[in-house]
């Protein structure tokens, strides 16, 4: 049971977003979508819910095809950047209509949602700022109660309480009855925590497809005093170095070897989702 | 397939439309109606001919704007474009249907304004305005005179449901091909047919002959095609089934903007 692209191509005029991609989104995990700017995350997401048809390859929902297919369509819901409800519905009659479309969708959570966030449900999608667009869009995603649940930029102009609050909720609801979530986001650092599979696209390709720990296991952080740190990281390969005041942290890709006479002094950490993602994209 | 919520949405996307243009349709009468206590012995008429032509107009531009809004919103809920169509064609069919059977009951409701207003309201459909009617020239005078009965209120609604139909699916093919085109298809398509018109105007006054048989030869085609009711609404559901046909070609492969 999962979602599997095969090959799938698509281009834009010159620009060529997709070349290939092939992925599986297995059912019951919190999948990070990540890549640069214009790498083809949404690209991706916009064909995998049949917003966009992929110049060539194909893509299968639980087996089925998908595309143009209700029966595979119903399975998923993609909450992008883009709100395609009317201007003028208002908050509590989108709901109305989703329950009419998914009838999983609770509409009682929906609106205890709402509430939470302080989203008012009389209130016309013209009416609502980018935040409150992207808080309605999460409601629907943590409410439609369907396997797949794709976010484009979920928390995209929330404030710091609502982000916090989205992510409560959304461990709350994978908790209580386990779905696929494949997070695409830039705020690697706060979602580092929550993902359990990492899917790398660059430049319309993906790069790397594992879990967070494997991908995490090939490298470590080093922190300590300037000298030691700089002692420790000669010769290895090291993506980066945080200074602060005589401390460093350096971010070293391989194994760490805490038994080096250089190592004293040095405390080992796990790598840094985000340095290392900047490292594999960095072109 | 989602076609079940799919048709509600599209019903409901239309319903006010439909609900504010009768309203007002009513409300004109009844202003004008305000007005006939006080005409005295003036010959102030109201008359209602042909609110049809009128629907006609008003359902073109629902198609028109009916596609976008809905077409996302659909596609936001999983519905496939081959659900999306089947349920655009049933919502166009009841809707229809439904102005239809309102465009007669508006027609029969101001013929019933007659009793207490005699000689003074008048009210035909469009229907019997252009198949029971009969014009007659004697001694100098035109007279034009309408056959009312009870079998053409069923005939009207079949015309007006029919006229309705064929104009809807051409709103609506219309509304598609512009959602396919993109930003410069846009500029050149809708200023370049109205520069079309004019350069070809131009061009056909040059040939006066040629424009003559053309008019003759399309009037007699209108008068082939529509020449009765059971023609009529033959070209009206061919008509509606070419714009439909197209209108699917082009959505079949329209992508979210």
């Amino acid at each position: 049971m999962a979602i599997q692209t095969d090959k799938i191509c698509k281009s834009f005029g010159n620009v060529q977003a997709l070349k290939g991609v092939s992925v599986s989104f297995e059912e019951n995990k919190i999948y990070g979508l990540l890549g640069r700017n214009g790498a083809g995350k949404s690209t991706l997401l916009n064909v995998l819910a049949n917003r966009m048809f992929a110049d060539s390859g194909s893509f299968t929902v639980d087996g089925e095809p998908g595309g143009e297919n209700d029966r595979a369509q119903s399975k998923l819901f993609l909450m992008s950047e883009q709100t395609l409800h009317p201007e003028g519905m208002r908050v509590g009659k989108a709901f109305q209509w989703t329950q009419a479309f998914y009838p999983s969708f609770d509409q009682g959570y929906a609106l205890r949602l709402a509430g939470e966030f302080q989203l008012d449900t009389h209130t016309k999608m013209s009416g609502l700022s980018t935040g409150y667009r992207s808080i309605f869009k999460l409601i629907l995603g943590l409410s439609v109660n369907v396997p797949y649940v794709l976010l484009d930029e979920p928390v995209l102009g929330l404030d710091a309480n609502h982000r916090e609050l989205f992510y409560r909720r959304l461990l709350e609801k994978y908790a209580e009855n386990p779905f696929t979530v494949v997070l695409s986001t830039h705020l690697i650092e706060e979602v580092a925590d929550l993902i359990e599979d990492v899917v790398i696209i660059k430049a319309g390709t993906v790069i790397r497809q594992e879990s967070r720990e494997s991908l995490l296991s090939q490298g470590y952080t080093v922190s300590g005093g300037a000298g030691a740190v700089e002692a420790y990281i000669q010769g290895r390969q090291v993506l980066g170095v945080d200074a602060l005041g005589g401390l460093r942290t350096a971010y070293v890709l391989g194994e760490a070897d805490k038994t080096a006479q250089s190592a004293k002094d040095l405390e080992f950490g796990a790598m840094d989702l985000q340095k290392l993602f900047i490292q594999l994209t960095n072109s | 397939m989602k076609i079940k919520p799919s048709l509600r949405y599209q019903l409901y996307d239309q319903r006010t439309a439909v609900l504010v243009y009768y309203g007002v349709m009513v409300a004109m009468i009844l202003l004008n109606l305000l007005f006939l206590p006080f005409a005295g012995d003036s010959d102030l008429r109201v008359t209602s001919g042909g609110i049809t032509a009128v629907t006609a107009v008003f359902v073109f531009v629902v198609a028109l704007c009916s596609f976008k809004e809905s077409f996302l919103l659909e596609l936001q809920h999983g519905v496939s474009r081959r659900c999306q169509f089947l349920s655009h064609l049933a919502a166009m069919g009841v809707s229809c249907a439904v102005m239809a059977v309102a465009d007669e009951i508006y027609t029969l409701f101001i013929a019933l304004l007659s009793f207490p207003f005699p000689n003074s309201v008048f009210s035909y459909s469009l229907y019997e305005m252009l198949y029971a009617s009969d014009l007659t020239e004697a001694g100098g005078s035109v007279s034009y005179t309408i056959h009312t009965s009870g079998s053409t209120v069923l005939f009207s609604v079949v015309f007006s449901f029919f006229v309705l139909l064929a104009i809807s699916a051409f709103g609506y093919l219309i509304t598609t091909f512009n959602y396919r085109l993109h930003k410069w298809g846009k500029i050149i398509f809708w200023a370049g047919w109205p520069v079309m018109l004019i350069a070809l105007g131009t061009l056909l006054d040059h040939y006066p002959a040629q424009v003559a048989s053309m008019k003759a030869w399309l009037l007699q085609a209108c008068s082939t095609l529509l020449g009765s009711l059971p023609l009529c609404c033959l070209t009206c559901l061919a008509l509606a089934a070419v714009f439909s046909g197209l209108s699917w070609l082009l959505m079949r492969r329209a992508q979210m903007k």
